[in-house]
């Protein structure tokens, strides 16, 4: 077990390097994709700090508390692009070009190798950015979170991080049967988008929503209020459990897509 | 012009056979709708109006601006990127016409379709939230969008010209378009932003591509002060188109692909 475990660290690693590899080649490109990153944290705090003009609380948040929730998002869309997307983005390619009929004789798991066989190491930058502008808003809430609150924010970050791979990879297995991956990947961006704000901006109706029926809430929303003391570790056994029916569930749907796989050259 | 009589229905056909790509744009208003109803809450909150501004203008203005940034978005420096990067520009080289033609087809189709989806949809928002501009403002919208199309194009085929030099521009290029994604009034109305952004902006080529005919169409703005921000649109327009020429001469120059 533990072995095998350490197989796929080191494939993971190897396909890390690689990525880079290809990323390094192209000097201009990486340079802009520097700043690029920069300039979408600075124009989306701008935007946020544009509404905190007229208000100085937006349905309960204030607008530092608001800002760490900004900055979560930096944080996990960035991951979500360093891990998820790539993966994503050329799963099209996999199925017209007969890549995945390859990778599903690789002695790997298919699961692991159409996830994370490209990584866009550029993205980790908006993780780095992100984080940096969610210490400068915590230290801006004027309130130090406590080890418990820390905890909970730590575990409920894992489960975010779960739920995000689980929308991307659930929707990357209906590519099987629609073969237009560029339209998914758009959506799982919408759905990203949503958890820019608190859902509390998006009204009490919506907020509601959020929080139960699609669970958009415990991207953000949900582990900023565990940070700032508001919610107990009920939401974060809810979070687990989510996050756990998440990897069961996309993991059955990816086996029921493959079931009727046919490949491209049979 | 005989051209663009062949060109125009293939590209048109194209444009149509892609329709799947549609729901790309829809999604893409995800991010306006939510700007919107995070208005619609702080309106809510202070009492009816922001600044002045009462809810149904930030529902028209949003709209209006979802739906014209699709229709002037442009994505050419992907396509001269791939032109110059895979060598398909050789190929094109052979042709008796300027490349540069396909791709405004291609892009003018793509942008049609989007408004033939869009543009009755945002009627209906017009007419429903009350907040339109006069019908001189009406009018003037039209032009408007179609300035902002041919400006942005423009724009974005100068920066599609470093391809020759740099290979990959589609970072470059977004970057450009992360830069006017504030200035041109997609993020929020720039009335609802400090003074010195709207200063900037009005210096700025972006705000004629989204936020002068949105706001023409949301009632922000007035005919007069429409014409004038159009006249900065078009000086820009002509200043993009120069560049982009002469970048294109010398790029040619530098182009060293297989076989050419």
């Amino acid at each position: 077990m533990w072995a095998r475990i350490g197989d796929y660290a080191r494939t993971l690693r190897a396909f890390h390097r690689d990525s880079t590899a290809a990323e390094l080649s192209y000097r201009g490109n990486l340079v802009a994709g520097v700043l690029l990153s920069l300039f979408w944290l600075a124009w989306a705090t701008f935007g946020l700090r544009v509404f905190y003009r007229y208000v100085n609380v937006l349905n309960g948040w204030r607008y530092p508390e608001a800002l760490i929730v900004l900055a979560l998002f930096f944080t996990l869309n960035g991951v979500r692009q360093a891990l998820f997307q790539p993966g994503m983005q050329r799963m099209t390619e996999y199925i017209r070009m007969g890549t995945l009929d390859l990778f599903l004789i690789k002695p790997i798991s298919t699961q692991f190798l159409v996830s994370f066989r490209y990584i866009n190491p550029v993205a980790w930058l908006d993780c780095g950015w992100g984080l940096a502008l969610g210490g400068y808003a915590v230290v801006r809430t004027g309130r130090t979170p406590g080890p418990t609150d820390l905890a909970r924010f730590a575990v409920l970050f894992v489960v975010a991080t779960v739920l995000l791979y689980c929308l991307n990879f659930g929707l990357q297995s209906l590519t099987l049967w629609t073969v237009q991956s560029r339209v998914l990947n758009g959506l799982v961006a919408g759905v990203m988008d949503v958890t820019r704000f608190p859902t509390a901006f998006y009204g009490r109706v919506a907020s509601a929503l959020l929080g139960s029926v699609l669970p958009v809430a415990f991207v953000t929303t949900i582990p900023v209020e565990a940070l700032l003391g508001r919610q107990g570790w009920v939401a974060v056994g809810v979070g687990i459990l989510l996050a756990i029916a998440g990897l069961i569930g996309t993991r059955a749907l990816w086996r029921v897509a493959l079931r009727g796989y046919q490949g491209v050259s049979s | 012009m005989r051209l663009y009589r062949g060109l125009l229905p293939v590209c048109w056909r194209e444009a149509i056979a892609y329709r799947g790509h549609v729901w790309l744009n829809v999604l893409s208003l995800v991010f306006p709708l939510l700007m919107m109803w995070v208005w619609l809450a702080i309106a809510q909150q202070s009492g009816g109006t922001v600044n002045g501004l009462r809810p149904a203008y930030f529902v028209s203005y949003y709209a209006a601006a979802a739906i014209i940034a699709q229709m002037t978005v442009a994505t050419t420096p992907n396509g001269w990127d791939e032109l110059v990067r895979l060598g398909g520009l050789s190929a094109h080289l052979l042709r008796p016409c300027d490349p540069g033609h396909q791709l405004f087809c291609a892009e003018v189709c793509r942008r049609a379709l989007a408004g033939v989806l869009g543009l009755p949809l945002l009627a209906v928002v017009l007419v429903a939230s009350h907040s339109v501009g006069s019908p001189g403002a009406v009018l003037l919208a039209v032009p408007a969008i179609v300035l902002g199309f041919v400006l942005n194009f423009l724009m974005t085929s100068a920066i599609g010209m470093l391809a020759f030099w740099l290979t990959q521009v589609q970072r470059i290029a977004q970057l450009w378009t992360g830069a006017g994604f504030v200035l041109a009034g997609v993020v929020a109305p720039l009335r609802t932003m400090p003074g010195w952004v709207g200063a900037l902006a009005s210096a700025l080529p972006f705000k004629a591509i989204v936020g002068t005919p949105a706001d023409l169409l949301a009632g922000g703005v007035g005919v007069e002060e429409g014409l004038g921000a159009m006249a900065s649109g078009a000086a820009w327009t002509v200043l993009a188109f120069a560049v982009y020429r002469v970048l294109w001469y010398r790029g040619l120059r530098h182009y060293s692909a297989m076989g050419a």
